[in-house]
């Protein structure tokens, strides 16, 4: 047990240092590092109760005391972007972790037994993607109804397709390989030659496209925001703030500006890593074979 | 060196390991352990230049034994089907006809289960040993799992044995750690064979192990699989396009043409008096590392028909010097020259 | 003695990685005269293919740099000149036949139209004197039925047929010189045996001088002249072929000659050359000294001078100092 922890850490570490090598992946990274210890560290961070309304000091401007202004009800919008740094997030990973888990699992089965499963999944597969993801995304929420759980239920649904797309895709691919053959010669079962080979070998991929999602995830949650089919007030997720905020885009921009900037980084950091891990796992194979 | 010695006391207690025989196969006392007969196996192909679907006749009645202890070579060029049948005898691809028997058991037969016990005694050495491994493996692992999946061993335990065996083939145990793609091919090749030998099969298919190796290293290797056979007592069934390499390890050689074995025999014979036109022009055809050895016979002519529509009759007429009208309406029958030589060719009986 | 067509001074080509650089070519010194076949010797790696690339300057450039040398051909540096000269050059006197048939082919063009194009870049003939010649050329390397099998795609052809192809194309503008890079390698026995009889006689036919690459050293006694021996980037031997296999001088031309699993051989083992290509070439001394069976102190320390042993017979060895 002891062992893989450390070969799992080294893998973390090698990795690390690959993608410092890919300067934008780095500063997506620094992005996202960034805006994961401030959703930690929120309640230390935070000068203010991010609920607290203060109706007195509405759409004041940044100041001292309000470092990034009011809102219209006079909450700390500072407050609020740091407290809606864990709810982003938290949608974003939670949502594509959960599409991941199924959209793979269900790739790997049709991918390698192909046949009526195959079809069946892959028919779901193409009736969902057949719709706008966005939306689907109105169609489930609507269904649901509002709140935090469901939007990371919502779009956790119109991820998986995609994802066992992708993977079935690679599975087909690697399925043909000599060394699934060489496994079967020597006495692997299917169910270890899928989750002991095949699997590993479409993590990269895997990774790769999840980060991206995540990005997208963290928008979709802020438009559903927008919309006013998310996140319910007075939970501080961006896209509400942003939504709430439009009225007073003229007299106060900056109650728009900061959640716009911070969904911004967000979407930007996670998809400057995939592509910077896109990047790592490519030509570090290529660059192994010098002639 | 200490290779040596280790391997001396090492075939002691393999020898005495033998007889107590873990791996679950009864152990007849007959001098076959391999007997292949009339093996077929066709490939259904789409045809959308031809419009009608043809069939890839890769394997097309192959019959052959193999001895305990002993090689027999396949040789033939690229579509020849030799390939197929070292997979076909694995039942890594199905057979389409025919009958296997390993060691007097029938094994065309059993199901997935039951065949599974067989993979202990019969193994196989890739020709792309990069390829057959899964990248994501360290060697630990490559070489390990047959031992986890068979013999239950984990751990510790499992990489002792693994360095035993990259001892065994002349690595360094200490690579157990390493990933494939760190390896040199014929660092690669010795992996495969380490798998190959995990299990102490009986039996190994040689797919083409030295094909994609440099002269110096495919000299190791052949070396290293010598060793091992006389060590272990293993036969091998060597396939190859390179009929040097092939007649450095066989006892016995059959030549493969489009899907049928034209000529087999001693090794020793068949190359001092190869009898079958095709035979004699793979021989000739192999460059001589003589700058001063006249070529005697010109280069045949031709290329290997498509094995989809193979030719009718003899399947070498199209290409055959000294065919005759006989050669292009029937198929040869095997010709018996004595002591295990055969030859499938008309013109014998004339 | 015979005329210089091509001779390569201190040839170095460089790749740098991230990992270091490797030196693919590293001061190489060759010459082949006219009408000759010259075999270039030795096994993965040793840089066999990159002097050939070198020449023709097509090396891949953001790793590979060729750093220093002279490569004169007819009198002229070629690394010396311009991109556009060297496209008009390659092709029309020195060409090249590449190792996989399969992947140097167009898939998308008919065979007729690539030997075509081929003539059309370099001569400037109409367009039914061209066609003609695209014909003649395909009969020359012994393609059955011309006209129709020009009308035939690629993947069409067999492999054989395919590097016929190749070789009709290389010798259409009637080169110079020809860089075979392992013509061979990926074919048949018997196909291979096809192919270089149809090298000898186009070379008698045409009388082009022809660089032949490979690691098969049965290959280079059935068709070379002259033979020079790499490894690790460096010649270690160049000699007649006659020369080469009944005296080899250098240590790694005996180790590779005794290697090679002969058909009336006795059993036994197969004599080897212990240890394997070094990955670094970052090492002083002799490249060969740790699998030398013959290796002295001064072989680590310093690099072994070329010497002229015998009539055009050069070693770089200390043996043979």
């Amino acid at each position: 047990m002891n062992r893989t922890f450390l070969t799992i850490l080294t893998k973390l570490a090698l990795s690390w240092r690959a993608l410092r090598k890919n300067r934008l992946a780095t500063v997506g990274a620094y992005m996202v590092l960034t805006l994961v210890m401030i959703g930690i560290l929120a309640p230390w961070l935070a000068p203010h109760d991010p609920i607290e309304q203060n109706l007195g000091k509405p759409r004041r401007p940044p100041s001292l005391e309000y470092p990034m202004g009011t809102d219209e009800f006079g909450r700390c919008i500072l407050s609020r972007i740091l407290y809606g740094s864990r709810i982003s997030l938290t949608i974003g990973v939670t949502s594509i972790g959960m599409a991941m888990v199924v959209g793979v699992f269900l790739g790997l089965v049709a991918g390698y037994y192909g046949g009526l499963l195959d079809g069946f999944i892959m028919r779901i597969v193409d009736i969902m993607l057949a719709f706008p993801y966005f939306l689907l995304a109105i169609a489930i929420v609507i269904l649901l109804g509002p709140g935090f759980f469901n939007i990371i239920i919502t779009i956790a649904i119109y991820s998986v397709p995609t994802f066992t797309r992708v993977v079935r895709g690679l599975v087909l691919s690697q399925k043909q390989k000599e060394y699934i053959e060489a496994a079967k010669a020597f006495g692997e079962n299917n169910s270890n030659i899928i989750f002991r080979y095949l699997l590993p070998n479409c993590i990269p991929s895997i990774i790769v496209y999840g980060t991206l999602r995540i990005g997208s995830a963290i928008l979709v949650s802020s438009i559903l925001g927008f919309l006013g089919l998310g996140i319910t007030p007075p939970t501080p997720e961006w896209g509400v703030m942003l939504s709430s905020g439009r009225a007073y885009f003229r007299a106060a921009p900056h109650i728009v500006f900061f959640p716009g900037f911070a969904i911004m980084v967000a979407v930007l950091g996670f998809n400057l890593i995939g592509d910077g891990l896109r990047d790592v796992f490519d030509p570090r194979l290529r660059e192994e074979v010098i002639k | 060196m200490s290779l040596r010695a280790a391997r001396s006391t090492e075939n002691i207690l393999f020898l005495a390991f033998y007889t107590i025989n873990i791996c679950p196969l009864q152990m007849e006392n007959k001098k076959t352990l391999l007997k292949v007969m009339d093996l077929k196996k066709y490939f259904q192909v789409e045809g959308h230049l031809y419009r009608k679907k043809g069939f890839v006749h890769a394997v097309d009645g192959v019959t052959f034994e193999i001895e305990r202890g002993q090689t027999l070579g396949v040789a033939g060029e690229s579509g020849c089907g030799k390939t197929t049948v070292g997979k076909l005898i694995l039942r890594l691809i199905e057979p389409d006809s025919g009958e296997i028997y390993f060691d007097g058991l029938r094994i065309q037969d059993l199901d997935p289960k039951e065949m599974r016990k067989l993979r202990c005694d019969m193994s196989i050495v890739f020709q792309d040993s990069q390829s057959s491994f899964n990248p994501r493996m360290t060697l630990n692992d490559i070489i390990g799992r047959p031992l986890e999946v068979f013999e239950f061993v984990k751990g510790p335990e499992k990489s002792e044995k693994v360095k035993d065996l990259l001892k065994k083939v002349g690595m360094n145990p200490a690579s157990i750690d390493r990933y494939p793609h760190e390896l040199s091919g014929g660092q690669q090749q010795r992996v495969g064979i380490a798998r190959a030998l995990a299990l102490k099969p009986r039996f190994i298919v040689l797919d083409e192990p030295t094909s994609a190796l440099d002269v110096s290293v495919q000299a190791q290797i052949l070396n290293l699989l010598k060793d091992l056979q006389i060590l272990y007592g293993l036969s091998y069934l060597f396939i190859s396009h390179n009929l040097t390499a092939v007649s450095f390890l066989s006892h016995a050689i059959a030549i493969m043409y489009l899907g049928k074995i034209v000529e087999i025999g001693p090794t020793a014979e068949l190359f001092q008096s190869p009898h079958h036109p095709y035979t004699q022009a793979l021989i000739a055809a192999i460059p001589v590392p003589d700058p001063e050895y006249r070529k005697t016979a010109k280069a045949i002519r031709g290329d290997v028909p498509s094995s989809i529509f193979p030719p009718d009759g003899c399947r070498f007429h199209t290409r055959c010097q000294i065919r005759r009208s006989m050669c292009k309406e029937a198929e040869p029958k095997f010709h018996d020259l004595g002591g295990g030589h055969y030859v499938a060719c008309h013109l014998e009986s004339t | 003695m015979k005329e210089v067509l091509l001779e390569i001074i201190n040839l170095k080509t460089f790749f740098y990685t991230s990992t270091g650089i490797v030196k693919a070519v590293d001061g190489v010194n060759l010459r082949i005269h006219k009408d000759e076949i010259l075999g270039l010797v030795g096994e993965s790696g040793c840089g066999k293919s990159m002097t050939a690339y070198s020449i023709i300057r097509l090396v891949p450039s953001p790793p590979g740099r060729i750093v220093e040398g002279k490569v004169l051909f007819e009198g002229e540096d070629l690394l010396k000149k311009s991109e556009r000269e060297m496209r008009r050059i390659r092709g029309g006197k020195i060409s090249m036949i590449f190792q996989d048939p399969t992947s140097s082919l167009n898939p998308v063009y008919k065979v007729g139209e690539q030997i075509f194009e081929s003539i059309k870049l370099h001569q400037n003939l109409d367009r039914k004197t061209i066609k003609k010649r695209t014909l003649e050329m395909m009969e020359a390397v012994r393609i059955p039925e011309p006209e129709i099998r020009s009308e035939a795609y690629p993947h069409q052809f067999s492999g054989g047929m395919r590097q016929r192809v190749l070789i009709a194309m290389a010798v259409s503008c009637n080169p110079t010189l020809i860089l075979a890079d392992e013509p061979t390698t990926a074919l048949d026995v018997t196909i291979q045996a096809q192919i270089l009889e149809l090298l000898g006689e186009l070379r008698e036919k045409l009388r082009t001088s022809i660089l032949f690459i490979t690691h098969d050293l049965g290959v280079v006694a059935e068709i070379c002249d002259r033979v020079a021996v790499m490894y690790c980037g460096k010649i270690v031997e160049y000699a007649s072929v006659v020369t080469l296999f009944k005296n080899p001088a250098h240590p790694y031309t005996k180790g590779l000659l005794a290697a090679v699993p002969k058909i009336t051989g006795s059993g036994g083992k197969l004599p080897t050359i212990q240890g394997s290509v070094p990955v670094s070439t970052d090492i002083s001394g002799c490249k060969f000294y740790s699998r030398c069976n013959q290796a002295k102190d001064i072989c680590s320390e310093n690099e072994p001078p070329s010497s002229e042993i015998d009539r055009e017979h050069i070693v770089s060895c200390f043996l043979h100092n």
